[in-house]
């Protein structure tokens, strides 16, 4: 089944024209930089871009806080709201069912689909910003007369080696991944709840804006430990040094308690509904 | 096959399905007739685990549904409410995902099977064109071929020649008669009486929510006690017979009588030539409208 | 009828149950964690007292946080002096003895560094891309991020409030460990500090929380505290500076000298009393400042020459009320029920005092530096 939902991902074109769009952004936002070499104002304006126009490698990494807060939420949000509800007004869910496969595994492929597309995304997304970085904002060759990745500062001031920040983006790629397990667990949710794609993904976007808020809200310091957006950009806290792992353990650990929480509240959901449209 | 006891969905205030006592047995032609709106698509779709029933119990194979349905549904194929596909993809991907979807059937006789799928339903040919370029009535034979890719023992098909042309529909008949003959049971459920009538030998018919008649086909198709009889000399019938005869319809004749070997040696031994004879036999249009009592689209004005 | 072989209305709701229990188990544990017991560590304050004066020399590092509500306007030129007051600050710290450590202040995406070592100080700005290297003694300075761990912060209280009451406060959990607390009261009613709350680790005496009430408030206006600690001293590599290297700028600085500059300009000189309080030179040497009172109530005065002086009044009259002074002088005052700061402008003098003193003391304080003559 998991092999079914890889196929029908993959044999879509809708999936390619997503992670095109998520790699047009930061390449755009390069171009801009590169022609004007006007940077933001340090702590403004996403992280690390202040810093990409003397340190090209550094340029993944900026475009995966571009893409993060809107971008790669909405997509996931659509893809997942369409995952269980989709399938439903499109009438194949029934056949899928039939067939049979039981609900539970259902549910599992389609989450495993959606992690398989955030990789291909964000790797896409760093492939393509690697390269963008390297073309416009410099490489420096060594002796050998071969391009080298130049030298990447980190947040502390420490130099990363290539090494390193090979290890510091796999860490971001996982730590972006398990946030928007986040997001995909609540968009599936509502997607069994309703058999309208757009009206999932509408619902758990109206979810994450509003923790977006919440998050900036000194008032609602309270709950801000547990709101799914508070612990977003903390992979930001991979490239410190040493790397901070406060934040990450937090983040990761309430993206997989949001999950446990949605995927159970979506399998109860699921299993004894009726499915007739 | 199928036996269902007390069988009742509500959705909200609306019984959708009342009470349904239905029985097919192995080997049956069950045709389920009702007009739209009946609740056979329902009904279906609890025999099949997609719809849960507010009371009642079900057994399907001999297994309570939908406990263990899991069991159940590999020896079942279906077709329910108009057939379901992947617009993007090709028919033939698109059987080969729904057969890798479920458990069991080797991966290495997948595309065989996906193959002699297609050529049963008349769709040997097909190209790699996205279903979405499709006919009605080339997808309803995709559907098709979807619920017969396991070769299984019950076949549920929900309106099966929903947008297929007459000579599809002829087509896709002979296919299910060759399957019933080779021992598949087929439970079809229709809004058109003609359909059931010529395939079927024993039919169920839904009136608002209810089963209101469940017989063999033979059994309703009783002779009425009365003899059609074809004279071109009609005025000399009534003479003979003598208030026998109940109706007269130009040279068309109906007369009480049990037996048309008897009366037509009685006519010909009184010189009456007889160009037709045969038994009246109850029409399956006059039994479902005897069964149902108003039309369910139907909106009468509060009384 | 076998319940569940057709009708599954119960398996869903079973379903449905065991999800809500989920849900109540994980809601329940940062309550639990919240109130589970602190086994009362009962440490006298006097003797807590001393253990907190001694435990400048224990290893540690963590991650703290500090939050004022202080609502002090960002004035120009000061705004991360004021950020550190009025919002919230978070800290990685790492320290290994009183000449080796370093404060990280952690911002979305960047990062401010401050290194000490035995030779000099270096601060690393990631936003700008420089490393300085700071030479020198900074015998007075802004506040800044690295005086408000709590480590620092409760040193600093309590070295400057040296007769104020101590009482004992229950113990607490902070960062994990079972603190001990104790409340220290001003004693005079000058300053506007009503209580400052301390808990500190007992078995090393570092303080791991430090809060500020404010008189007439019911909750504390400054908060520091670690929300993760370990004792121990950090690895070495961690508290070397980065090394100077080309793609990122270096410059070395002589401490800035603000009060040497400020004397340079040879502004007034400062009253040997205010409101009756006398003074206590900061810094030896510098006329143009001085401090006042004794403990929390004590206040910090700078005489500002006078173009510079203008600006700074200006400033705070922007945002402040004016307090009525004799001799056609003009004063204002910028209150945030903690922290107070005043500026009096006497002819083309000007005068700027701050502390965490109450109104009545300034109003005096005004009187008294307008009719400063000569």
């Amino acid at each position: 089944m998991i092999g079914v939902e890889l196929a029908k991902l993959f044999r879509r074109p809708r999936t390619y024209v997503i992670a095109a769009l998520l790699c047009a952004l930061p390449l755009t936002v390069a171009i801009f930089l590169a022609t004007t070499r006007i940077p933001p104002p340090p702590g403004q304006g996403g992280a690390f871009l202040s810093a990409v126009l003397s340190n090209g490698a550094l340029y993944p990494a900026a475009a995966m806080a571009l893409v993060l807060p809107v971008f790669l939420p909405v997509s996931v949000a659509v893809l997942a709201g369409d995952a269980v509800a989709g399938e439903a007004s499109a009438g194949t869910l029934r056949y899928l069912l039939i067939r049979p496969v039981s609900r539970s595994r259902l549910l599992v492929a389609k989450l495993i689909s959606l992690v398989a597309f955030v990789l291909f995304a964000i790797v896409s997304v760093l492939v393509t910003s690697y390269l963008t970085g390297i073309l416009l904002f410099g490489v420096s060759t060594s002796s050998a007369g071969v391009a080298l990745p130049p030298d990447v500062t980190s947040l502390s001031g420490v130099t990363i080696s290539p090494a390193g920040l090979a290890l510091r983006l796999l860490g971001t790629v996982a730590y972006i991944v398990i946030s928007m397990l986040g997001v995909a667990a609540i968009a599936l949710f509502l997607s069994t709840v309703t058999d309208s794609s757009l009206g999932a993904a509408m619902g758990a976007l109206a979810v994450l804006v509003t923790s977006q808020v919440l998050v900036t809200l000194d008032a609602a310091a309270a709950i801000r430990p547990y709101l799914p957006t508070r612990y977003w950009l903390a992979w930001v806290d991979f490239f410190r040094d040493p790397v901070l792992w406060r934040d990450i353990e937090r983040g990761a650990g309430i993206q997989l308690v949001y999950l446990a929480v949605l995927l159970g509240a979506a399998w109860a959901n699921f299993l004894t509904k009726d499915v007739a449209n | 096959m199928i036996i269902t006891h007390d069988l009742t969905k509500r959705y909200g205030r609306t019984v959708a399905v009342d009470s349904v006592e239905l029985e097919v047995r192995e080997g049956d032609r069950y045709g389920l007739l009702g007009p739209n709106g009946s609740g056979k698509t329902t009904l279906v779709r609890m025999l099949l685990g997609l719809v849960f029933a507010t009371r009642g119990e079900i057994e399907v194979l001999g297994r309570p549904v939908p406990k263990r349905i899991q069991e159940v549904l590999p020896s079942i194929g279906a077709l329910v409410e108009g057939p379901g596909a992947y617009p993007h993809l090709s028919g033939r991907v698109n059987l080969t995902l729904f057969d890798a979807a479920g458990a069991g059937g080797r991966r290495k006789d997948r595309r065989q099977r996906v193959s002699d799928a297609l050529e049963r339903v008349g769709l040997a040919g097909i190209d790699r064109r996205p279903v979405r370029n499709y006919s009605l009535g080339m997808r309803q034979r995709l559907g098709l071929a979807g619920a017969l890719l396991r070769q299984p023992q019950l076949l549920i098909l929900d309106e099966p020649t929903n947008g297929l042309d007459p000579r599809g529909i002829r087509e896709i008949r002979d296919l299910l008669d060759e399957l019933n003959r080779e021992g598949t049971t087929v439970f079809l459920s229709s809004h058109l009486l003609a359909e059931i009538d010529a395939f079927c030998t024993r039919v169920g018919v839904m009136d608002r929510g209810r089963l209101v008649l469940q017989e063999d086909l033979s059994s309703l198709r009783a002779p009425t006690g009365r003899v059609t009889v074809g004279s071109p000399t009609p005025e000399r019938v009534v003479a003979l017979l003598d208030g026998r005869v109940e109706h007269r319809d130009g040279e068309v004749l109906t007369v009480r009588h049990d037996d048309p070997g008897a009366l037509n040696a009685e006519l010909v031994a009184a010189g009456v030539t007889v160009t037709a004879i045969a038994t009246e036999r109850r029409t399956l249009e006059q039994v479902v409208l005897d069964a149902t009592t108003t039309s369910s689209d139907r909106v009468e004005a509060a009384g | 009828m076998d319940i569940g072989r057709t009708v599954v209305t119960a398996q869903g709701l079973r379903r449905w149950a065991v999800v809500l229990g989920l849900v109540l188990v994980l809601a329940a544990v940062p309550v639990v964690v919240n109130v589970w017991p602190v086994r009362a560590a009962g440490v006298d304050p006097a003797d807590l007292r001393s253990r907190i004066a001694a435990s400048g020399i224990q290893a540690h590092q963590g991650y703290a946080q500090s939050a004022g509500l202080l609502g002090l306007p960002a004035l120009p030129n000061l705004t991360q002096v004021t950020a550190l007051v009025s919002g919230t600050t978070e800290m990685r710290t790492w320290y290994a003895a009183p000449d080796r450590w370093r404060v990280d202040v952690l911002g979305e995406g960047t990062e401010h560094g401050l290194y000490q070592t035995p030779e000099a100080q270096f601060t690393w700005d990631f936003g700008d891309n420089q490393l300085t290297r700071i030479e020198g003694a900074q015998p007075v300075r802004l506040p800044r991020a690295a005086d408000l761990t709590p480590p620092a912060l409760a040193r600093q209280v309590l070295s400057a409030a040296a007769g104020d009451s101590l009482t004992p406060l229950d113990a607490k959990r902070v960062a994990g460990v079972e603190a001990a607390g104790m409340r220290l009261t001003p004693a005079g009613t000058d300053t506007t500090v009503a209580h400052v709350d301390i808990w500190a680790d007992p078995e090393h005496g570092l303080p791991l929380q430090v809060e500020v009430t404010a008189r007439g408030g019911a909750r504390p206006v400054f908060v520091t505290r670690f929300l993760e600690i370990r004792f121990g001293a950090p690895d070495a590599g961690v508290l070397t500076p980065p090394a100077p290297r080309p793609g990122i700028g270096y410059s070395v600085a002589e401490a800035p000298d603000a009060l040497s500059a400020l004397n340079r300009g040879q502004p007034a000189p400062l009253p040997a009393t205010l409101a009756g309080l006398p003074r206590r030179d900061a810094v030896a040497g510098v006329s143009a400042a001085g401090v006042y009172g004794a403990g929390l109530a004590s206040f910090v005065v700078l005489a500002l020459p006078g173009r510079s002086g203008g600006r700074a009044f200006r400033q705070i009259t922007t945002y402040g009320l004016e307090v009525p002074v004799p001799d056609g002088n003009e004063a204002a005052v910028i209150e945030t029920g903690l922290l107070n700061v005043l500026a009096v402008r006497n002819r083309n003098r000007t005068f700027l005092v701050a502390g965490l003193v109450g109104p009545d003391l300034l109003r005096r304080v005004a009187t008294g530096l307008a009719g400063v003559t000569g």
